[in-house]
């Protein structure tokens, strides 16, 4: 699927639900094992709580995971698609930031920190994720001091990748201008 | 070898490699004209006579560009190469030059009919060979696709003699994407193409409604069963052309999903002067850039890219 | 074995009138400005007889060679600040496309070349080396520069054997001397050569024989031997064979500075990012001193020169060196801009890459650098530092 082509018809407009439309859909049932973000560092109990098994939930084009000041409880990792995140500027609308790619997380603040969310996730095409209910994990954590190790340990890893891909973004934003 | 043996004493004293041969300019193409940049493509046609016959040039290869009294500067081919079906006429080649410097500024004052001096073609090429029979990723970063534009000439040319082949452009923002009116054909005769910038344009006039952020994740995401489930590591080949900090972090992120080392292929950049290793300006570790380089092997380079002050 | 002969010392100058004969402009050492320099010369009173120099790092003077035979010789000395690349690769020079403004020129030959051929006399073991290191980087299969080409080509060599060393001198270690290479074995690198001696060197206790100063002769190429033969030479004995033998021997064991040089290529590769580049920038100003005084060293810059006038655009090639700040500017700003990696960049070339380049070490072990270094940095001294760890 390309992305160089505008999606149509897609209006960010405040009357939107403000709830995820996560639905269950067509999509495969297997977890691709693959797709996993730092398969190396990945606890492998942190499937066992999801929800129904390993099916991964579908996101039309369009439609949104949740939005800014949303208080989100679930953790996601993108499994297929791709997923716009955008800062609403008072004066300039929404304001796309980043775009998420599969194997990435999403909205780890809803473990981290709690807070409502900072930015809009929206699905530039036809996505799927896997969603962790964020109670559960910190079920799992406070049980068991093993499992949250590696959670922390998976997450710090997945942040810094972001970080360094962001660095990326501003390195080149801020150049020199003859470069 | 003795410390005194020289081993070409008796070469023969061929035409001068400083002279430079006239050339007129055909055509010009605005190609960005924003407040951040300024970019344009010459077509220029070599003056009739021997230099113009024997003068062949492959992707990656750059020419000298003269402006008497105002100097010179070294520019990447951006036209389709010698041997393609759409090559221009025997003596005839684009050049796509950004105007940022003294000579450039004074080579965009130019118009056509105006002459211009050329020496070259210099420095080695992409790897067109190692492509065959092989999935490509084409990685551009800014105005990297002006070197990497005769690649996809040369494929277009041929395209059944490659695998699967993606151009993973990475723009600062949609008024600088480079040769966009072009991405479209490119997709329709079957190359991959994926677009991205660093941020959306503020004031509104280039519209963009796709993805945002660095190229590296590109290449990161082709770990993706789901989304490139035909991705094999072992038969893809990385060219890689832009900023060199990009490259830097584009060849890690290509390693990191399994290509090897000697599938990678950069494009450095230095001050280049004379173009055939005298004068010592575009020196990079033991690289004489513009005849060792400026595409090399990034098995080769790897050491020294993380020296930035090399 | 070429053989040698006795050249008598006033007879050299028939040598020279032989060269200016046959249309040469001979070059030689002279003293100007209280150094040995490279320039013109028509007579051997022009010549630095009796003059030597202590060298060391940061330090050059002239002084009168102490009383004793020595006193008589024309060659008691080593380099001084001009190498031969003055005028191989001149300073500046005109690139062979004069065009005017609005037309560019089409020519065919390359202009700017000398006018008369060279000749030069006193060429030591270490410079032979340092031209033969040129010929490779300005004429090789990438290109070749056509007035250098001209240059060489028409190049007369009257080489000199050293019979002292300066302090600064490490050529054993660099395999460029002091012997002046054998000509049988090693190729075309002179067309003549001389070793100056005099009485005590080739007289002894029971036999004095000739009183005379003097040059064991020889030629290195058929150009030279057909001079030779012109020459009011006599039979060189055997107690003059040995002589140059022992004084040759003399030169290599006074010479105490040495480069390591045991896979120094990889060794100095293996450390770009060591913390000693830190502590020479401290103490380089990064003027090119060095650069300009070495004799391999070979950086250049064009430059296009307007006259008004004539509305002609000139172009020249001037002697850059990649000490200057600007050298390495790439897309609005210099990659190397600190001292520390130029000091680095000058070094590395010059000991290692220059191997990947030419295959060959770029370093004679002349000295200059060490001499007109005006903080007195040795390179021997700090290569020694880096291999330490």
């Amino acid at each position: 699927m390309t992305s160089d082509r505008p999606l149509s018809g897609i209006a960010l407009t405040q009357s939107s639900l403000t709830q995820s439309s996560l639905t269950k859909g067509d999509v495969p049932t297997d977890l691709p094992w693959t797709d996993l973000p730092h398969r190396d560092l990945f606890p492998a109990k942190l499937l066992e709580i999801l929800p129904g098994g390993s099916q991964a939930k579908g996101l039309a084009g369009g439609g949104f995971l949740f939005r800014e000041g949303d208080r989100q409880t679930s953790l996601f990792i993108l499994a297929g698609g791709l997923v716009q995140l955008s800062i609403l500027v008072p004066g300039r609308g929404d304001v796309p930031i980043l775009t998420v790619g599969p194997g990435e997380l999403i909205a780890w603040s809803a473990v981290l920190s709690k807070q409502p969310m900072t930015c809009t996730a929206m699905a530039l095409e036809d996505s799927n994720l896997l969603e962790f209910p964020s109670q559960s994990i910190e079920d799992l954590v406070d049980r068991d001091p093993q499992f949250a190790k590696e959670f922390y340990r998976w997450i710090a890893f997945g942040l810094s990748e972001r970080l360094t891909a962001t660095r990326l973004q501003l390195l080149d934003l801020f150049q020199h201008p003859n470069a | 070898m003795s410390a005194w043996t020289t081993p070409s004493k008796d070469m023969p004293v061929s035409q001068d490699p400083w002279q430079p041969h006239r050339a007129t300019i055909r055509r010009i193409v605005r190609e960005i004209d924003s407040v951040a940049s300024s970019v344009f493509t010459l077509e220029i046609e070599l003056e009739p006579g021997p230099f113009a016959k024997r003068y062949r040039f492959m992707p990656g290869q750059f020419n000298m560009l003269y402006l008497p009294g105002s100097g010179e500067v070294a520019i990447s081919h951006s036209g389709a190469p010698t041997g393609v079906a759409s090559a221009l006429p025997e003596g005839r080649f684009l050049h796509t030059i950004r105007a940022v410097g003294r000579v450039t500024r004074a080579i965009q004052r130019l118009e056509v009919g105006d002459s211009i001096g050329v020496r070259g073609p210099y420095g080695t090429a992409w790897p067109m060979e190692n492509l065959l029979d092989q999935d490509v990723l084409i990685v551009s970063g800014g105005l990297g696709m002006a070197p990497l534009r005769p690649v996809i000439y040369s494929i277009l040319d041929q395209v059944h003699r490659y695998g699967r082949v993606d151009l993973l452009y990475g723009s600062r923002s949609p008024d600088l994407i480079l040769y966009e009116s072009e991405l479209g054909s490119w997709g329709a005769c079957g190359i991959g193409i994926e677009t991205t910038v660093d941020r959306t344009d503020p004031s509104g006039v280039h519209p963009w409604f796709g993805p945002i952020g660095p190229v590296t994740q590109w290449i990161q995401w082709r770990k993706s069963r789901t989304r490139y489930p035909d991705f094999d590591p072992h038969r893809t080949q990385v060219l890689i052309c832009g900023p060199e900090v990009m490259m830097h972090f584009c060849a890690q992120s290509a390693l990191e999903i399994g290509i090897m080392p000697s599938s990678i292929w950069i494009s450095m950049e230095r001050n280049m002067q004379c173009g055939f290793g005298a004068c010592g300006h575009c020196q990079w570790g033991p690289f004489f850039l513009c005849k060792d380089g400026p595409v090399l092997r990034y098995d080769l380079a790897q050491g020294y890219l993380s020296i930035k002050d090399l | 074995m070429q053989s040698v002969r006795w050249l008598c010392q006033n007879d050299l100058q028939v040598l020279l009138d032989l060269l200016i004969g046959e249309g040469f402009c001979v070059l030689g050492p002279t003293i100007q400005q209280h150094a040995i320099v490279y320039d013109e010369i028509q007579s051997i009173d022009q010549l630095p007889k009796g003059w030597t120099e202590t060298q060391g790092p940061a330090v050059y003077q002239i002084a009168r060679t102490p009383d004793g035979p020595a006193r008589e010789k024309l060659f008691h000395f080593n380099l001084g600040p001009h190498s031969w690349k003055k005028f191989l690769f001149p300073p500046e020079s005109v690139l062979p496309s004069q065009s005017s403004v609005s037309e560019l020129a089409q020519v065919g030959e390359p202009q700017g070349a000398c006018v008369k051929p060279y000749a030069i006399l006193g060429a030591r073991a270490c410079e032979l080396a340092a031209i033969a290191i040129q010929d490779r980087v300005f004429m090789n299969p990438s290109f070749v520069d056509a007035q250098y080409a001209l240059r060489r080509k028409s190049l007369f060599v009257v080489a000199v054997q050293c019979t002292t060393a300066a302090s600064t001198c490490f050529c054993p270690s660099m395999n460029t001397g002091p012997a002046l290479p054998d000509p049988q074995s090693q190729g075309h690198a002179f067309d003549l050569s001389l070793t100056e001696l005099t009485p005590s060197e080739e007289s002894d206790a029971r036999n004095p024989s000739i009183q005379e100063h003097g040059f064991l002769i020889q030629a290195g190429s058929e150009h030279g031997q057909r001079i030779l033969e012109r020459l009011p030479t006599s039979e060189a004995s055997p107690r003059m064979l040995r002589a140059q033998e022992q004084a040759i021997d003399q030169v290599a064991a006074s010479i105490e500075r040495s480069m390591p040089t045991n896979q120094l290529r990889d060794a100095l590769m293996a450390r770009l990012q060591h913390p000693h580049w830190e502590n020479v920038a401290e103490r380089c100003l990064s003027c090119a001193n060095c650069t300009m005084v070495c004799p391999t060293c070979f950086c250049s810059s064009v430059e296009e020169v307007h006259d008004l006038v004539d509305q002609a655009v000139v172009r020249k090639r001037r002697w850059d060196s990649c000490f200057n700040p600007d050298f390495s500017h790439t897309s609005g700003a210099p990659v190397r801009d600190s001292v520390r990696s130029r000091y680095r960049q000058w070094l590395t070339h010059k000991l290692a890459t220059w191997h990947d380049q030419f295959q060959t070490s770029g370093c004679v072990g002349c000295g200059r650098c060490i001499t007109w270094c005006p903080v007195g940095i040795d390179l021997t001294q700090e290569v020694a530092r880096l291999l330490e760890s």
